[in-house]
């Protein structure tokens, strides 16, 4: 089959091959299958301390040009009900409308259900082709993700 | 950048693998064999209002199953062998290139013969149906020490000479750029030579030399600190064309550092005060300024018509689109920066690097020079960048900066392309530059480092974006103008 070259080609393309890795590890997933633009991860496991055991998670890929995995993603969403069990504020996490409403993203996500946590990598070696386990891809990234949730640095007060 | 051309650019390491195949360079099995050879180039369309570069991606070599013919006398290529190589190309957008060799021309005057004339009039047209539209049909004919090129227009309907072979890379740790001119390319005219301007110069580099910097285009990005000395140094240097690209103002905060701008300037479009300042030191420049960031069309277009792309950003957004330019489109980068670290209110550490970007030496990012943090804010969205700063994220104080610091780096980095653009015009030979040049203020050092490339690399390795050139256009990331692109369930399962 030819390979469509064109930037979502290509990314569309990267993120087909990085979902085998997920839905290994994570049941069924999701890609945005015009542009490539989001993955989308139903059952996400919690640990405990949580008031869910499981979370969606959503997570925004760069789409431009550069874009993934060149950039790495820089938000994920969750639902916007999660909280901790002990009932702390959870730090990095908005789930609340920004000040200025008109703020796209807030429409877009905030209103259907989702609140957004902060990740900003200073590491990121981007798996060249492939060659999916010589570098990082969207499965570091969650489990980047699993770590924040493991870590009590998460909630505030620590 | 005069006239509509189409150049072909290899990376040292394609150029190297080409020759080796074609003349059986270092092959005990058919050394000092003088039956011609062949194979195929797959390469990315470059266009632009000069013409075309065709950036090199991959060499299809002709194996002895490949071939219906082989001899002295000549040599032709199986059905399926030609077909395989069309139908990549037809499907995925390349451009084609067939070459063969003529491994018994030792002279300056290798061309082509009447048979492969005759030939490429009867295949060309025919092929110029079967490619892509915007894909070129070129060959090539290489001998011992010379070559000639040509393709096929389809404006006309006839067929061009090719102007120049580019090569670009390093040979062990050097760096080099080289530019080949076939037998019968059309020479661009005479280059007029301001002796008297730039005689102190020339004895030192040579008339070749000065020819080769009245030719070149290069392109300064940013116009902070670094770039204005390397625009006014490119201009004392006699470098015929400069494209400035920056889409600030001139602040008062820049005063301290932007070499030869005075008050009067503050609020004026750094590319317009540089533009006039380049024209009054060198009036016989072509200076475009454009005021915008390097992701827009504008900018890109000017870019691709290029010999050298000079990197003078702060954004790291920037200096990642920069080295992804460079790789896909097969441009030499020398990209520059300055940093100040500060201990409260004492200077701990200051100074500078300047980093070529070429095939065989590594890129930006697997230098793992780019700060992935700072750049995915700085090419996300609108929306998400507003997303960002409203929630405290994206902000920082200016860092420090001061007009020795960028003197001292910013001259590095015209040093370096004043060799690079020198030596092109004598095959790549004589130049003596580092990969990485870095400096350290506090210790008023200059330190040369190597720099190898990595085969992990997503950019330059060989899984990279090599040669891609307008196949995968650089493109900014636009907020989507409608609906939420995002709906959650019931979506269609990819797993």
């Amino acid at each position: 089959m030819a390979a469509d070259l064109s930037p979502a080609g290509r990314r569309k393309s990267r993120l087909r091959a990085e979902l085998q890795l997920l839905a290994a590890r994570y049941g069924t997933v999701n890609s945005d299958q015009r542009d490539g633009a989001w993955i989308y991860v139903p059952h996400f496991p919690l640990p405990r301390g949580w008031n869910k055991r499981e979370v969606e998670i959503l997570i925004d890929v760069p789409y431009g040009n550069p874009g993934y995995p060149h950039v790495p993603p820089e938000w994920f969403w969750t639902d916007r009900k999660l909280a901790a069990s002990d009932g702390r504020p959870i730090s990095h996490f908005f789930n609340q409308r920004s000040q200025n409403y008109r703020n796209y993203a807030d429409r877009m996500y905030l209103d259907k259900g989702w609140g957004h946590f902060c990740v900003h990598l200073t590491a990121w070696r981007p798996a060249a082709g492939l060659r999916l386990r010589e570098g990082h891809t969207l499965l570091s990234y969650l489990d980047l993700i699993a770590t924040i949730f493991r870590d009590r640095r998460t909630l505030a007060g620590w | 950048m005069v006239g509509v051309t189409v150049e072909i650019v290899f990376t040292t390491a394609q150029w190297a693998d080409l020759q080796s195949h074609l003349l059986s360079l270092g092959s005990p099995r058919t050394a000092g064999s003088a039956d011609e050879q062949m194979a195929f180039i797959i390469a990315g369309p470059s266009a632009s209002a000069k013409g075309v570069r065709l950036v090199v991606r991959e060499l299809v070599l002709a194996e002895p199953g490949d071939l219906a013919r082989r001899s002295s006398a000549g040599i032709a290529p199986t059905g399926e062998f030609v077909a395989a190589a069309l139908t990549r190309c037809r499907q995925e957008g390349w451009s084609l290139i067939e070459v063969h060799s003529h491994p018994f021309s030792d002279g300056p005057a290798t061309t082509f013969s009447g048979i492969d004339w005759a030939n490429d009039r009867e295949k060309m047209p025919a092929l110029a149906r079967l490619l892509p539209g915007n894909a070129v049909h070129a060959t090539m004919v290489v001998g011992q020490s010379s070559l000639d090129a040509h393709y096929y227009d389809r404006e006309t309907n006839t067929i061009r000479p090719v102007s120049r072979i580019v090569v670009h890379g390093a040979r062990g740790n050097a760096p080099v750029l080289e530019w080949i001119y076939p037998v019968h390319a059309e020479a661009d005219g005479k280059v007029f030579l301001d002796e008297a301007r730039h005689t102190r110069q020339m004895s030192f580099m040579g008339s070749s030399a000065q020819a080769a910097m009245v030719q070149s285009a290069v392109v300064i990005v940013g116009l902070g600190g670094l770039g204005s000395f390397a625009a006014l140094e490119c201009a004392h240097l006699g470098i015929g064309t400069l494209v400035l690209v920056d889409p600030d103002r001139v602040e008062t905060s820049n005063l301290n550092r932007l070499i030869a701008v005075t008050d009067a300037d503050v609020g004026r479009a750094k590319v317009e005060v540089y533009a006039d300042l380049v024209r009054s030191v060198s009036p016989q420049a072509h200076v475009i300024p454009i005021k915008s960031s390097i992701l827009s069309d504008e900018a890109l277009h000017l870019a691709k018509q290029a010999d050298l792309l000079l990197g003078c950003v702060d954004s790291h957004g920037a200096r990642l689109v920069l080295n992804q330019f460079a790789v896909q489109y097969g441009m030499p980068l020398i990209d520059a920066g300055t940093g100040i670290r500060m201990n409260g209110e004492q200077a701990a550490r200051a100074g500078g690097q300047v980093q070529l970007v070429l095939p065989g030496l590594g890129c930006l990012e697997c230098r793992e020079f780019i700060d992935v943090k700072q750049a995915a804010f700085d090419l996300a969205p609108p929306h998400v960048r507003q997303r960002e700063l409203e929630h405290g994220y994206g902000t920082g104080q200016p860092a420090p900066s001061v007009v020795f610091l960028n003197g001292v780096v910013g001259s590095l980095q015209v040093a370096a392309s004043a060799m690079l653009l020198a030596y092109a015009e004598s095959a790549g030979r004589g130049g003596s530059i580092a990969g990485i040049t870095l400096y350290d203020l506090m210790r008023q050092s200059v330190v040369p480092a190597s720099s190898a490339a990595s085969d992990t690399c997503p950019t330059c390795g060989p899984d990279g974006i090599t040669g891609l050139a307008d196949l995968s256009p650089l493109e900014a990331a636009v907020t989507p103008p409608a609906a939420p692109a995002v709906t959650v369930g019931p979506i269609q399962s990819d797993a």
